[in-house]
């Protein structure tokens, strides 16, 4: 990949949430360039949502537990404004308690852009049906956002993160409700980012086959810890898998792939 | 581009209205010489609108910062604490012209101080949601104080607070508009910067921060300059009530939830309907007055509903 | 079963009312709870038959040693009962209607007395005087006040109104003892075309009426704190400083006084002039 400073750099990092009994992050290390797809996987409560957290700076770990650092300076340095401008995050959930156009919401994307009295400009909207464009999602773009259906309504997230022009793109979960083709087309637009955009990509997502074939590496986190990182042929084996998920399965190749099938565990006749 | 000329015509319309009309008839021809009209009616008008103003862009910041559109200013315990402040004032018998204002205002900071400190959680957090129930606190216990310093006073006047509460403009004058016109301006601009913050925050704390707004420092600015507006509003006129409420979502259904233009919509709004509240309170019963907190709600719930349903046929739900 | 929830709350709301006790020949015990009337007890001579009065009963001094059992507002019924009246008089209200109820399941005899305007004050005088056997004392006070409203209306000297509060501005109407009091002392009211005894106005329409003089009930001197305020100086009465003071010992309630207030009011007026 390129030599370039990495975008996102977390280095050594514990981390443990006030009045917690354990860490949530004990000893990771994270390093993404432009032009990488990330995949991070691991079972519920395995660290990766504290993760992102701290690699943002929205949470600091104590001196001498780690460093995080955005283009080369520390994550919790940055502005929230400036940080916006360079990383685009879509949460796992946001309210949606007000009705909105497609349009608007992902001009809300145009934010750390704009000045503090300034209007939103033509380059901002040019932005905006950019991003949708990119997103496959322009025909939705007068749509109130309730009348989306779950897919679509990704995608148009995903436009406002992209809206931002960031140099990389943090999404977390982002296909955790969608049905199989919506989800293909998430995993597809990303790769897509990537590879024609040169943008980087942090995916956080449950489904480990798919992060095998579209990310380029994986971290597998486990109570906090770092269980294997690298390409997903070198991460997805069974002793490995087996161990983080706690569950039997078999690990069969797929257009060059591993891919993970859980085995039947059928319960002893009493 | 149109909906705000019928905005501004509105407050034309509403700002001439409460010049002309009255309980003491004025001759049209005599309007400009009129002693009623110049120290009377004028600044009376021109407070109205400063402080229904003051109330539209107070209601809709809230309403925003808790993410709760049945938020009104003085949901917050505002109310509380400057009634006990002027009930105080009264028992102590302090004495000046602008002893009921000042003491209505620094009871009114003295609550939202307050509430803002119930409203932290975890260190320097502070949750929308928490505000809500300490400002519901704060509100029924100054106002059990207030209730008791009043029931067990001798002075019919202590009494008469209660009216004073009850909100009206009659204590109107050149003076008073003078200091609510150099008051709110700085309030007004905070809110105004964060409008687009606001925007960002309806998507949820966590997804604003990632859009780059600073999330505590904005809540806290928000907070505290929505509350100054409403405890200037408070002192001056009492608890004028449902404004705050009512006239975001009136403007919310014309102009969306866009802030930038929400606010100084809700400003207008806020204005133009104090503003013919306070000529109907004045002139409906005439020679007698009514309070105009009764007249917001009489005019403003149903102007509501009437507005609703024409917007409900094509538009979004909420 | 909800038939029997009926039947059971028709059963207590139909339950009827105790019946009041009677009233003593002569009442020896009394716990009067209106101003007015622990006045009249006092004026027609009956002081040492109170035995109880409310905090808002200051008039005449004598009656600060009676002791209170409670406001006016809501008659303290417990603390009623501890003086052990034999008659309770009450002023005409909807709240009292209840207290009059709850001391007559007790046993305590009532009187209920309408004490708004001077003619009930002439009337309540001549009740009290027969029921605490000072009766020529309380005729002839009743007398007095009747033959005051019987006099000819004197000529209006001066155009008046009392403002008794200023945020909101409140002005005294029509139904009131005081508009009474003023229209005998040749005062006209330029309220008096509102027909209950107060009333929250505008102060333009005070302005629009332009009072000769402002009526404040007050036990000082000094001029009202509002008379400084801008918008108050737009009406000429308070520009002017025309003022007048009325005592609260004569002018505070309807009062047996009121001859005596009608003259020194008429005598204000005057000297104003």
């Amino acid at each position: 990949m390129s030599t370039a400073a990495p975008l996102l750099s977390v280095q050594r990092v514990t981390y443990r949430y006030p009045g917690a009994l354990g860490d949530a992050l004990r000893d990771v290390s994270l390093e993404i360039r432009a032009g990488e797809f990330h995949a991070v996987l691991g079972p519920n409560g395995s660290g990766k949502t504290t993760l992102i957290r701290v690699a943002l700076g929205l949470t600091t770990p104590a001196t001498g537990e780690g460093t995080a650092e955005i283009a080369g300076r520390a994550a919790a340095a940055w502005s929230r404004r400036d940080l916006a401008r360079i990383v685009g995050v879509v949460a796992q959930r946001e309210d949606n308690l007000f009705p909105q156009q497609v349009r608007e919401t992902v001009l809300l994307g145009r934010y750390p852009h704009l000045s503090l009295w300034g209007a939103e400009r033509p380059v901002d909207r040019e932005a905006v049906t950019r991003a949708l464009e990119r997103c496959d999602a322009l025909r939705l773009a007068d749509r109130w956002i309730w009348t989306l259906s779950g897919g679509e309504y990704q995608r148009v997230r995903l436009a406002r993160a992209l809206a931002q022009e960031p140099s990389l793109l943090v999404l977390d979960e982002p296909t955790a409700s969608l049905d199989v083709r919506h989800e293909m087309e998430l995993f597809e637009l990303a790769r897509g980012l990537v590879d024609a955009g040169g943008l980087a990509v942090l995916m956080i997502t449950h489904h480990v086959n798919l992060a095998a074939r579209f990310a380029d590496r994986v971290l597998l986190l486990a109570d906090g810890q770092t269980a294997a990182q690298g390409t997903p042929r070198t991460v997805l084996t069974r002793e490995t898998v087996e161990r983080v998920f706690a569950w039997p399965v078999a690990i069969e190749p797929f257009d060059g792939h591993p891919q993970m099938i859980p085995l039947r565990q059928p319960k002893e006749p009493a | 581009m149109r909906r705000w000329l019928g905005l501004a015509a509105l407050v034309a319309l509403a700002l001439v209205s409460a010049v002309v009309l009255g309980p003491a008839h004025v001759a049209l021809g005599d309007l400009t010489s009129s002693e009623i009209v110049r120290s009377l009616r004028v600044p009376r008008a021109l407070l109205a609108l400063l402080v229904g103003g003051s109330l539209g862009v107070a209601g809709a910041s809230l309403q925003a910062l808790v993410r709760n559109p049945l938020a009104d200013p003085f949901l917050l315990g505002l109310s509380g604490g400057a009634g006990l402040g002027a009930v105080l004032a009264i028992a102590l018998h302090v004495a000046g012209p602008w002893a009921l204002p000042l003491a209505a205002f620094v009871g009114a900071l003295g609550a939202m101080a307050l509430v803002y400190r119930l409203g932290l959680v975890g260190g320097a957090q502070l949750d929308p949601r928490v505000l809500l129930l300490a400002g519901v606190a704060v509100g029924a216990f100054t106002g059990a104080i207030t209730t008791a310093i009043v029931s067990l006073a001798e002075a019919a006047d202590l009494r008469n607070a209660f009216l004073w509460l009850w909100g009206g403009l009659s204590g109107a004058s050149w003076d008073t508009v003078l200091v609510i016109a150099v008051y709110i301006p700085v309030p007004l601009v905070v809110l105004y910067a964060a409008a687009r913050p606001l925007d960002l925050l309806a998507l949820g704390e966590e997804p604003a921060t990632h859009l780059g707004a600073d999330v505590e420092p904005l809540k806290r600015r928000v907070y505290i300059a929505a509350s100054m507006l409403t405890a200037a509003a408070v002192a001056v006129s009492g608890v004028i009530g449902f404004v705050g409420l009512i006239v975001p979502h009136i403007t919310r259904l014309v102009w969306g939830h866009h802030h930038r233009a929400l606010l100084p919509a809700a400003f207008l709004g806020g204005g133009a309907l104090l503003l013919f509240a306070d000529t109907v309170a004045r002139v409906s019963v005439a020679p007698r007055e009514l309070p105009v907190g009764i007249v917001t709600a009489l005019v403003g719930v149903p102007l509501f509903a009437v507005l609703l349903r024409r917007w409900m046929g094509g538009g979004p739900r909420g | 079963m909800r038939r029997l929830f009926f039947a059971l709350l028709l059963a207590v709301a139909c339950r009827p009312t105790a019946d009041r006790p009677s009233v003593p020949a002569t009442a020896h015990r009394i716990v009067s709870l209106a101003p007015s009337s622990t006045e009249l007890l006092f004026a027609i001579g009956a002081g040492e038959q109170v035995v109880g009065r409310t905090t808002w009963c200051r008039y005449p001094a004598a009656a600060l040693r009676v002791p209170a059992v409670g406001d006016g507002l809501n008659p303290n019924v417990e603390a009623i009962a501890a003086r052990q009246p034999d008659l309770v008089v009450l002023y005409r209200s909807q709240m009292n209607e209840t207290a009059a109820q709850q001391l007559a399941r007790l046993g305590i005899p009532t009187v209920t007395l309408a004490q708004d305007r001077l003619e009930d004050i002439a009337q309540a005088a001549r009740e009290l005087g027969r029921l605490t056997g000072h009766q020529p004392a309380g005729d002839s006070i009743g007398a007095a006040i009747e033959t005051l409203l019987r006099a000819p209306t004197p000529a209006t000297i001066a155009r008046v109104t009392f403002v008794v509060w200023d945020n909101p501005p409140m002005v005294i109407g029509g139904g009131s003892y005081l508009d009474q009091l003023a229209t005998l002392a040749g005062a006209s009211n330029v309220f008096h075309d509102i027909a209950g005894a107060s009333a929250t106005v505008s102060i333009e329409t005070i302005v629009a009426r332009n009072p000769d003089v402002i009526l404040v009930l007050s036990d000082s001197t000094a001029p009202p704190a509002y008379s400084a305020r801008r918008e108050w100086r737009a009406i000429r009465a308070v520009r002017e400083g025309r003022f007048i003071m009325l005592p609260g010992d004569l002018f505070g309630r309807p009062s047996p006084s009121a001859p005596a207030a009608v003259a020194a009011l008429r005598h204000a007026l005057e000297v104003r002039k």
